[in-house]
Formats: C-alpha cells, sequence, structure tokens
C-alpha cells in the first residue's frame, strides 16, 4: 500500500536479531524489520521506554526524501493505532 | 448506687469528650472550609493558567532548541536534550511526551541490522524515496 504510494515502512524493534528474524518468519512481514537491541535509535526518535518498559512506544515517522520528519504518531497505548489512511495522506 | 454514680460519671466525660471532638471537627471544617471556599474557585482558575502555562512553553521549546542539535549529523545529542529538557508537563494529563512537539526537524539517520538481510541505512534508504518509519514495541 504504502509502496504503491513511493514509499517504503521499514520496522525497528528494541529486540535482539535473533527475535526479530523469528518473529518475520512466523509473521511473513513483507517490510524491512530492523533490530534494534541496544535502542540506539528508539532513543534517537524519543520513543524508547516511553512506556516504563525498556522497549520502543509504538510510533509512525513519515519521513520525506530530504531526511526529514514531516508526520510522527506516538501510540498512547497498545491498541492506540494512527491507522493506514491517516499515514498516506501524509506521504509527501 | 455505685455502679449508678459510675456509669452517669461516665456519661458525663463521655459526653465531654464527644463535645470536644465535635468542636473540633467543626473548628478543622470551617478553618478547612475558609481556604477551601475561595478554593474550590482557585482550583479551575490555577489549573487553567497551568495549562495554558505548559502549552506556551511546550510549544516554544518545540521550536527553538530543535533547529539547532540537529544541524549536526550526529543524532546522539537530540536524546539528550529532549529528556532533560525542562518542559513542565503534566504527568497525569500526559503519560507521554506529545510526538509532534519533541520531534526533531531531520530524522537521526542510523544504521541496524535487518532480519534475513544486510543491515539498513536510513539515509541510503532515503536516496530511494520517503521512508515511514515503524516503531513496534514488540518483536514477537
Amino acid at each position: 500500500m504504502f509502496q504503491e504510494a513511493g514509499a517504503e515502512v521499514v520496522a525497528v524493534a528494541v529486540a535482539s536479531l535473533e527475535s526479530v528474524e523469528g518473529w518475520c518468519q512466523r509473521a511473513g512481514i513483507p517490510y524491512p524489520m530492523l533490530a534494534d537491541p541496544e535502542h540506539r535509535v528508539a532513543e534517537a526518535y524519543g520513543v524508547y521506554n516511553l512506556w516504563g518498559d525498556g522497549l520502543a512506544a509504538p510510533a509512525v515517522f513519515v519521513i520525506d526524501a530530504d531526511g526529514r520528519i514531516v508526520w510522527s504518531y506516538v501510540s498512547r497505548d497498545p491498541n492506540d493505532r494512527p491507522g493506514a489512511q491517516a499515514i498516506l495522506e501524509h506521504l509527501p | 448506687m455505685m455502679s449508678q454514680k459510675i456509669s452517669s460519671r461516665t456519661w458525663t466525660i463521655f459526653g465531654i469528650g464527644i463535645a470536644i471532638v465535635a468542636g473540633l471537627a467543626l473548628l478543622l471544617a470551617f478553618l478547612g472550609r475558609k481556604p477551601g471556599e475561595p478554593g474550590s474557585m482557585i482550583t479551575p482558575a490555577v489549573s487553567t493558567p497551568l495549562s495554558e502555562n505548559t502549552a506556551a512553553p511546550v510549544a516554544s521549546t518545540a521550536q527553538s532548541p530543535i533547529p539547532t542539535p540537529f544541524t549536526s549529523p550526529l543524532p546522539t545529542p537530540t536524546t539528550a536534550t529532549m529528556a532533560q529538557s525542562p518542559l513542565p508537563l503534566p504527568a497525569t494529563e500526559m503519560p507521554y511526551p506529545t510526538p509532534v512537539l519533541a520531534l526533531p526537524a531531520i530524522a537521526p539517520d542510523f544504521t541496524l541490522e535487518r532480519a534475513g538481510g544486510s543491515p539498513l541505512t536510513l539515509s541510503e534508504q532515503l536516496a530511494q524515496g520517503p521512508v515511514v518509519l515503524a516503531f513496534f514495541q514488540r518483536s514477537g
């Protein structure tokens, strides 16, 4: 869906590479899934440990080709998701 | 006779005790209400400027410090500035920092191991077009 709009989805989880690979195989994730075991990236984006669980809070950042963050959404609880339509609307 | 005397005396002491307690309670209630009466007016009056105050610095800090740390290509200082920013966020109302306000203007670049593939660098991926970067809480 996002590829049709000219964007690539990149997913990041604060977890070991093995854990992320296992999940990718089970869930069949169609986009790149990255492991951030030292949570440096999650920290740089301000989403690390927001829920006090030592993990990344679910969040979406729309980044344009110039590297600017044009839109973002940080979930407030596990059921709080921005929805694909909202992301599509903010794609550059 | 004795028992009646004792019991009547006990009742008197008991009554005096109750009177004292009731008097104290009334006094406390009166003292508590005096600041409380305007307090009930103050509470919303205080909370409104508080929320206005918090909204204002959040907006200003969101604009002012963000371009400066992000002129450097290294994303490391952003975390420090975001974590240590003295934003008076009311913890009860906003359990998490508002993402839009805490946003860095430029996405911090990174290289991370990719499941089932070679490491991915954000800037290299961006050379091919926009990226929807999604953080997952759980990976399994």
